[in-house]
């Protein structure tokens, strides 16, 4: 569930970047940014993430309450990724700031993102540009490859407990758009 | 001197995306970015580029001089390329028109490249969470960083084919070169 949270706010960010304008209303009469946006907020809901998109961007649902399992995260990244804990002493301190982590990481994961699109970008400008494609596509993939990290620390971030649902029980519990988005995306073109 | 004008033409990039309205006098009170401008808008004059910012971006400048030595070119750097994608575009026939197009696409792919690599550039690096964190990110970066030096082939071939090159006397002299060298106008500036 987080996965398609992130997937879909990545996208949609690449589509539109002010998150203080993503609304249902806005979106009306654009299906591609209409549908990610439902996926957002069913997820948002269903993984119990308040706040407005602007507010998600920032990471802000971390300073809640009881929202930062700070031992569950330490020991989860430290297991995985020790090197993160060689030179800084995170683990003496008792408060450690999620929020800034997840702005950090979710900012640097959207400039990814915008890097990737650029081979979407230019396939829809010129169809014949496919020679350099095949270098941007090689340097994309190393990248994809390299940022698995990244996107696993914003996963345990934005699901902590592991919080699970069916696709049924999305539809049915938390407005989930029940729809095929790559077929909506080729309709869209 | 190409080198030098696509590292400030990325570096001026991050102060400010919007390529078209880069101008003496939007940056009057900005020395930094003033002086990057400089430097970009004599090298292009060196280098007789003769357009805007915003066309050099697109590679309009792109003529017959880089069709006729594309050949050249591409047999000097295949041997020196493992990549195998790299090598089988780069053996591909050509016309003029494909080369601008390369140049467009990747110098389009390299200002966005430009952004990830400066993503914290100018943020706050005291605090804790940040310093452990950032770790995360020089890996990709480091790669990423090696890995455009490709890209940067190309573009370096396009903006000067027939290996151009002054002094920086001369540049000063004779192409408006700014004489005044980063550190002092940066530090100024701060």
């Amino acid at each position: 569930m987080e996965k398609i949270l992130l997937t879909s706010f990545l996208e949609l960010y690449t589509l539109n970047n002010d998150t203080a304008k993503w609304s249902l209303a806005n979106f009306a009469k654009n299906p591609p940014r209409l549908y990610r946006l439902q996926k957002i907020d069913s997820l948002m809901a269903a993984l119990k993430i308040e706040g407005s998109y602007q507010e998600f961007e920032y990471g802000e649902f971390l300073f809640e309450e009881g929202r930062q399992d700070l031992a569950g995260f330490k020991s989860r990244i430290e297991e995985n990724y020790p090197f993160i804990f060689e030179t800084v002493f995170l683990n003496n301190r008792e408060d450690s700031d999620f929020q800034f982590v997840f702005e950090v990481l979710l900012r640097y994961r959207i400039k990814v993102q915008q890097l990737v699109n650029v081979k979407t970008c230019v396939l829809e400008v010129s169809g014949i540009n496919t020679i350099p494609l095949t270098i941007i596509s090689d340097i994309d993939k190393k990248l994809q490859k390299d940022i698995a990290v990244i996107d696993n620390i914003l996963y345990y971030l934005l699901n902590p407990i592991g919080i699970n649902y069916t696709k049924e029980d999305l539809i049915t519990k938390f407005n989930y758009p029940d729809v095929d988005l790559a077929q909506i995306d080729k309709d869209w073109i | 001197m190409e080198k030098q004008l696509l590292d400030t033409f990325l570096d001026l990039y991050l102060y400010d995306t919007k390529i078209h309205e880069w101008s003496f006098e939007k940056f009057e009170n900005f020395p930094s970015r003033y002086y990057r401008l400089q430097i970009i808008s004599a090298l292009m004059k060196a280098l007789d580029i003769n357009c805007s910012y915003s066309d050099f971006k697109e590679g309009r400048f792109i003529s017959k001089v880089q069709y006729n030595k594309w050949k050249d070119f591409k047999e000097s750097i295949i041997d020196q390329l493992d990549a195998k994608a790299y090598t089988r575009s780069l053996k591909e026939n050509l016309h003029p028109f494909d080369i601008q197009s390369i140049f467009r696409t990747f110098m389009q792919y390299r200002l966005n490249a430009q952004k990830l690599l400066g993503v914290f550039d100018g943020i706050y690096a005291a605090n804790e969470e940040f310093r452990a964190f950032v770790k995360l990110i020089e890996i990709p970066n480091t790669h990423l960083k090696e890995d455009v030096k490709n890209i940067e082939h190309v573009l370096l071939f396009c903006i000067n084919p027939t290996g151009i090159s002054y002094s920086q006397e001369e540049l000063i002299a004779n192409f408006g070169f700014p004489k005044e060298n980063s550190r002092d106008v940066d530090e100024d500036f701060v």
